[in-house]
């Protein structure tokens, strides 16, 4: 198998603290913004901005102090500037204030996000209430008899992980403990790489070999569990628990996640540009190079570098022009190479076929909803077909973009 | 840190977005018929040294028939041509191996050009093709000019033995002492690359190495030759054969171009099943019919006929499948 597909590589990778970034775009998405954001308008560090119709999608956030810069279809821009100094009242008490308020100012007082208790709430508040904070709750909420947290790098060149466990170990902490209040399943397992001698209480470890695609949710159920029922089995990525820890450890509203950018880890703001972090790191795609969100094997081609980060976004690469054969609309010549890697024993041959045709029946018929996508299929094929490609438009004919909209709000 | 975009300022630099993964084991139709040729040459080498440079002309003139005949095939129909993976010249090259040296040049032209076009660009081009192409040219040729297919018959002033017509007429008993090693190393009447059966089985092994071929197709073929042989050479004497006209087991490895039908002729990606399942059927089915054509057909080398057959059930072979995730019972 390919070392590029070695999850757990060694070495420590640092993750450093970006906090002098200047300008955020958060990307909407199928989130409406509040009618009474309007540009040039002052904002604090926490305040909402957009919200999802869906209860079980998070709200979205100010990453930091700051003026809205512009707010469109796709996005809304927040460059950083700092609150005014609250002017002490005059017949203010000393300047310990909790919440101070700045009587003079000319315009309307900005005030600071005050945290949230998470206090006495039961599950379904909780559930409510983090959802206002920015997270997107439904995978913790899912009921089950096993809960397991992917300890993984879920793909090839992302490097996360093992930092979060080793730097961050109690902001995962409290996002265990938040999910032990959220979810009753009687059992919560940690998927860790062999080899890691990571102990979290409340959570048995489980230690697998990590190559992708190991790091997917029903390959590593079926590893955990040894069958392959998934109904009653939950499977959160660390980067969502995480994320979850942060606003738990602080009852503030998520503003912030990790990525592991062009081979180094960032704790950045939401909405942070590709371009900042490619200007951070020092790399310079030229063109004809692909620049991507996610992993290598399953991300987004973007088309340009004003693409803020969004909180899913866990890895951005270059793809350099000629590193990989392109891909072509060439014949499947039924070599069965991708039938030998495939981890849900499909036939992508047939299915790609069938795609390629729009016999998107046929696709059903050969478990097309089984497809997860890994992207095995399309790194083996001596074809270079878009196996991916196919999959997706079979899958968008056949309705099925709402499983697939489930799957990745749960891996 | 950031610059001041417009929305109206042209995309710089322009990138190339495309589907996942972006990544690719590198391993392209190209490289994997690069394989292929390269596997091929101890077996054109030996073919060389033993039968000089008439075992060339035949290779050369097939191989710039085969490469030709797609050229005028695609511009014919105004399709692009994919001259650039190496695929024609491979079918062009399996079809001399299975030739004699002595072939005549309308032969070879007439059996290269048939292979590319009726084997597989009329139904499509690469990948599309439901026999092997090379067979389909011998086949057609061995049918219509069976005595300049025969190497007895072109293959003049030579010492060589004809391993097959002995044991069929003869009884494997009329082979020379000890020549299992010599036919092994090559020494018999046969086609001209395909009998060369070591240098044959050391490019097949590269192939498996290099992936180019799924080794699971040559070992199930194989097994299967051996096993049947085994049963009939075994059983010989109650099922009323002649036992010195059923020879052991091994023997059939040794002969003709059993070696050369399961390393390059079986392994062709788009004839054969892609599963495992299938591809032992398959295996199992190719092994008896070489086996059985050997013994009660008429014609020696068996083994061509027999790949050919067992490629016309590989869309059966092909619906026995494992059951995807979640859905075993």
């Amino acid at each position: 198998m390919d070392k590029r597909f070695n999850l757990s590589p060694d070495g420590r990778h640092p993750i450093t603290v970006l906090d002098k970034v200047s300008l955020v775009r958060l990307p909407l998405g199928e989130h409406v913004q509040l009618p009474t954001i309007k540009k040039r308008q002052r904002v604090a560090g926490g305040t909402l901005l957009a919200q999802h119709s869906s209860p079980n999608v998070g709200d979205m956030h100010a990453p930091f102090d700051g003026v809205i810069k512009d707010v469109t279809a796709t996005f809304i821009e927040v460059e950083y500037e700092a609150l005014p100094e609250p002017q002490p009242p005059a017949t203010a008490e000393p300047a310990e204030g909790e919440a101070p308020k700045a009587a003079k100012a000319p315009e309307k007082p900005v005030e600071p996000v005050s945290p949230v208790s998470f206090a006495g709430l039961d599950a379904i508040a909780l559930g409510q209430t983090l959802k206002t904070l920015g997270i997107s709750i439904r995978p913790f909420t899912r009921p089950c008899d096993l809960f397991i947290i992917n300890c993984i790098n879920p793909e090839p060149g992302m490097l996360y992980t093992q930092e979060l466990l080793a730097s961050y170990l109690p902001v995962v902490e409290a996002g265990l403990a938040m999910i032990q209040r959220l979810n009753s399943a009687p059992r919560f397992v940690l998927a860790l790489p062999s080899g890691s001698n990571v102990t979290l209480e409340g959570a048995s470890a489980y230690h697998v070999p990590a190559v992708y695609p190991i790091s997917l949710a029903r390959p590593l159920i079926r590893a955990i569990t040894g069958n392959e029922d998934t109904s009653r089995v939950t499977l959160v990525r660390l980067h969502a628990v995480f994320q979850l820890g942060l606003v738990a450890m602080t009852g503030l509203p998520l503003t912030h996640t990790v990525t592991t950018a062009f081979g180094q880890n960032f704790y950045l703001p939401l909405g942070t540009p590709v371009s900042t972090l490619l200007e951070i790191t020092g790399n310079t795609p030229d063109p004809g190079d692909s620049v991507i969100l996610g992993g290598p094997m399953r991300g987004v081609a973007i088309s340009g570098l004003r693409r803020g980060v969004r909180k899913e976004d866990d890895a951005m690469a270059i793809v350099k022009q000629g590193s990989m054969p392109d891909l072509e609309d060439n014949p499947c010549i039924n070599c069965g190479a991708c039938v030998a890697v495939c981890p849900m024993r499909l036939r992508p041959n047939m299915l790609s076929r069938y795609a390629e045709f729009h016999q998107y029946e046929a696709c059903r018929k050969e478990f097309i909803e089984t497809c997860i996508e890994c992207g095995m299929c399309g790194y083996v094929c001596p074809c270079c077909r878009p196996m991916q490609q196919h999959f997706r438009m079979a899958k968008n004919h056949l309705g099925l973009h709402t499983f697939q909209h489930v799957l990745r709000q749960s891996r | 840190m950031t610059q001041q975009e417009s929305t109206m300022t042209p995309i710089v630099p322009r990138f190339v977005v495309d589907t996942p993964p972006f990544m690719h084991r590198g391993y392209t139709i190209a490289s994997m018929m690069r394989d292929k040729i390269i596997a091929l040459v101890p077996a054109a080498a030996m073919a060389i040294y033993m039968y000089g440079i008439p075992a060339a002309r035949v290779m050369a003139l097939s191989a710039g028939t085969a490469v030709l005949a797609e050229y005028l095939w695609d511009k014919i129909l105004g399709r692009k041509d994919r001259l650039y993976d190496l695929t024609s010249l491979t079918i062009g090259l399996l079809f001399a191996f299975l030739l004699p040296a002595g072939a005549p040049w309308w032969l070879v032209i007439t059996g290269s050009a048939f292979s590319v076009i009726l084997g597989r660009q009329v139904f499509g081009g690469l990948g599309c093709n439901p026999l092997c192409p090379a067979l389909v040219g011998w086949a057609a040729m061995t049918v219509a000019w069976p005595m300049f297919m025969d190497p007895m018959a072109m293959t003049l002033q030579t010492t060589l033995v004809e391993p097959l017509q002995k044991i069929k007429f003869f009884g494997y008993a009329s082979l020379p002492e000890g020549s299992e090693l010599s036919l092994f190393l090559g020494q018999q009447l046969g086609g001209l690359g395909s009998s060369q059966v070591a240098a044959v089985l050391l490019g097949g092994l590269y192939m498996c190495v290099r992936k180019a071929v799924r080794w699971e197709i040559p070992v199930a073929f194989l097994a299967s030759v051996l096993l049947v042989g085994g049963i009939f050479w075994y059983l010989a004497p109650q099922i009323g054969l002649n036992p010195a006209t059923t020879p052991p087991p091994h023997l059939y490895l040794l002969t003709g171009s059993t070696m050369f039908a399961a390393f390059f002729l079986a392994t062709d990606p788009s004839s054969s099943p892609v599963a495992l399942g299938g591809i032992c059927i398959y295996g199992l089915l190719a092994g008896s019919l070489l086996v059985l054509i050997r013994i009660f057909g008429i014609y020696l080398d068996s083994a061509p006929f027999a790949i050919l057959l067992a490629s016309l059930v590989t869309p059966m072979c092909d619906l026995v499948r494992a059951a995807p995730y979640g859905r075993r019972k």
